[in-house]
């Protein structure tokens, strides 16, 4: 299984560690400005192909950022997604539980469960998504 | 004077608040005509629009107004953002957009607070990861945007009643 885990635009060392720490190999890591360097395959800090690496991925371990979250999910990727609260606000949560309610995604509230959720991928089938698109402009 | 107006101002921040800012250009133009001219207001931490405009006139950079992780940056930025009033007051005047519009983050208040005094239609569009609570920048449009929208349906009951839910970017 091709893994790719990405932080987005803004550091998470603790979701980079512990996937570095699942014993597997040929990960790829997008870590922005995190200083935590993984070993278990290779990594950058940003990139402006990003959509490349999420077409080339059977799994893709992101922080709860919704734009790479919407993305993926349009594009029907399997998604891990842990909200990262090491920020001084913790709206990330709100989406992970949005995703968890709904079966979209695999969700892990805490940097320690990554391990367990990883491993037991297989028991569950996730839910297509599906939204109602933007029609705001019919208000302008 | 007249050839400087300018259709729309966008206002956004980095990260998803680009992206949401990203999407909202490029509906308002394949819904309400490709030349459409706009320009935006960002903060230093975000870049500009990509995409195939030769309609996105201008570009303008301004301090982030909160810093997520701490609360001395985001002290610093509101005193930065107070000093770079008279700019937003002048760019507004010159380029009169018919409306303002935002996805966040509080980078689009100072601007908001203006663009109402100047009587210009402001708009702030909730961002897409809010579901069960507003964001802060969220609370405080609340009480004073022309038009407040929200994307997840789950907010209806804690926005004000004339907040149109106008689905997802």
């Amino acid at each position: 299984m091709k893994i790719f885990v990405t932080v987005g635009t803004t550091t998470f060392d603790e979701m980079i560690e512990a996937v570095d720490k699942l014993g597997l190999n040929g990960i790829t890591f997008q870590i922005a400005k995190g200083i935590y360097i993984p070993k278990s395959g290779e990594y950058f800090t940003f990139t402006d192909e990003i959509e490349q690496y999420y077409e080339q991925s059977d799994l893709i371990i992101t922080h709860a950022g919704a734009g790479s979250i919407y993305k993926l999910l349009e594009k029907r990727k399997k998604i891990l997604v842990v909200p990262n609260v090491s920020r001084t606000d913790s709206h990330q949560l709100q989406i992970a539980k949005y995703l968890d309610v709904n079966n979209y995604a695999f969700v892990s509230y805490h940097v320690n469960d990554i391990e367990k959720t990883f491993f037991s991928l297989d028991n569950k089938i996730l839910t297509k998504y599906n939204k109602t698109p933007f029609f705001g402009c019919d208000f302008l | 004077m007249k050839k400087n107006k300018v259709d729309f101002c966008i206002v956004y921040g980095s990260g998803g608040h680009q992206e949401q800012a990203r999407r909202l250009v490029r509906n308002i133009l394949s819904s309400k005509g490709l030349n459409m001219t706009f320009f935006s207001i960002r903060d230093t931490e975000s870049t500009k629009i990509k995409g195939d405009y030769n309609n996105y006139k201008y570009d303008f950079v301004i301090p982030p107004f909160r810093d997520k992780y701490s609360k001395i940056s985001t002290f610093k930025n509101l005193i930065l953002n107070f000093l770079f009033t008279p700019k937003m007051l002048f760019i507004l005047l010159v380029y009169r957009p018919s409306f303002i519009i935002s996805p966040g983050p509080g980078c689009a208040i100072p601007i908001f607070i203006i663009g109402k005094l100047l009587g210009i239609r402001t708009i702030y569009v909730e961002s897409w990861s809010r579901f069960y609570k507003l964001s802060w920048t969220g609370k405080l449009m609340l009480k004073f945007s022309s038009d407040f929208w929200y994307q997840n349906i789950d907010l209806k009951d804690i926005c004000r009643p004339d907040a149109i839910w106008v689905g997802r970017l």
